[in-house]
């Protein structure tokens, strides 16, 4: 057999676990700095949205009002700094996100297309570009003490799944619609 | 020689066109969980979400709750494209610790992957006292009956009065052979 078959051969036969693994898009083994961040700045306006629902509700807001001041350990002025940057992120990613599903919902987005990409881009820039506003806004020191917290308490899971504990009954996982 | 080459580019496509091994599995978006035990509103708290970004898929996702015992209950769940999740809110019957997980799914050409799940946990203390501030008896009359041992064959009216006081029960008086009076 010729030399270079039998490389190829063997090359081929040694890539399979690799092409076996490889998901149809993108394989994150880390979690993108701007997707950890788009989900921090989501909490943080996730907890001000339940807290006004509660406000409306004449129920106590202040837990869920002070939680990420209590718990990041921030000053009165950071916080505010942080809601209002995290308020600005989430609009403009949510407006990105509402004009791209009405672009789906008409036919006209396809996956992995220019138009895919460049909502991705859009996404990642609007994210990084809040990053910067963060850091503007509490300097070198301060931030630093922000993006720990941020690191230590966002977890966002890419891997393989947890097992449900033992101790917990399993429940019935519905397949998802068609 | 010929068949030597055939042989060889059999193996190059076996090796192509085997199946993948059944561990083998893709993890292709971003999944988060989160659940807090709010005091004030005497709830577990938190949101689940599932994201790929691109749109590439249609994504869906939905979650439980577990309670000490390991019972569950189904808090909701949501199918779309760009990201699926949602909020949820429950209200603890027990004390203990409570875990939240959602199970994640995507779609590729009408095939819906399982794509992991993600886990978080809150402790919830209990149940919320049935009075919210807790009743805070300042005096009673005749003075010095808070502490006093009630007596078989005595009788008189008790006065209670302080704060925080509901509407039911009024009073609960509970006798020494532990019969309960409710007034």
């Amino acid at each position: 057999m010729h030399p270079r078959l039998l490389v190829a051969a063997f090359l081929a036969v040694l890539s399979l676990p690799a092409y076996c693994q490889s998901p149809p898009a993108t394989n994150p083994t880390t979690v993108p700095e701007y997707v950890l961040y788009d989900h921090f700045l989501s909490r943080v306006v996730w907890f001000e949205t339940r807290a006004n629902s509660l406000k409306a509700q004449g129920k106590d807001d202040g837990f869920l009002r002070s939680w990420m001041q209590q718990y990041a350990g921030l000053t009165s002025q950071e916080t505010a700094n942080l809601k209002a940057i995290a308020a600005d992120c989430h609009a403009q990613t949510s407006a990105n996100l509402s004009a791209a599903r009405a672009v789906a919902a008409a036919g006209a987005y396809t996956a992995g297309s220019q138009q895919a990409q460049s909502l991705a881009s859009q996404q990642q820039q609007t994210v990084l570009g809040h990053i910067s506003q963060l850091q503007a806004a509490f300097g070198a020191a301060r931030f630093a003490v922000l993006d720990r917290f941020v690191h230590e308490t966002v977890k966002i899971l890419v891997g393989p799944p947890t097992p449900l504990p033992a101790s917990l009954k399993q429940p019935p996982l519905p397949a998802p619609q068609k | 020689m010929k068949t030597k080459y055939l042989l060889a580019f059999s193996a190059v496509a076996a090796a192509l066109l085997l199946p993948c091994p059944a561990q083998a599995q893709c993890y292709v978006n971003y999944c988060e969980t989160f659940a807090v035990y709010d005091p004030s509103s005497n709830a577990i708290t938190g949101y689940f979400s599932y994201s790929d970004y691109t749109g590439t898929y249609n994504l869906s996702a939905f979650a439980y709750i577990w309670d000490p015992d390991g019972d569950f209950y189904y808090l909701g769940g949501s199918q779309s494209e760009f990201s699926a999740g949602a909020d949820f809110s429950y209200t603890p019957d027990m004390s203990g610790a409570f875990t939240v997980m959602s199970y994640n799914y995507f779609e590729l050409e009408e095939e819906w992957t399982f794509d992991g799940n993600s886990i978080s946990a809150a402790t919830a203390p209990g149940p919320a006292p049935l009075l919210s501030p807790q009743p805070d008896i300042q005096g009673v009359s005749p003075p010095g009956t808070e502490s006093s041992p009630w007596q078989a064959g005595t009788s008189f009216y008790v006065g209670v009065w302080g704060t925080g006081f509901g509407t039911e029960p009024i009073l609960q008086i509970q006798w020494s052979d532990g019969t309960t009076y409710t007034k």
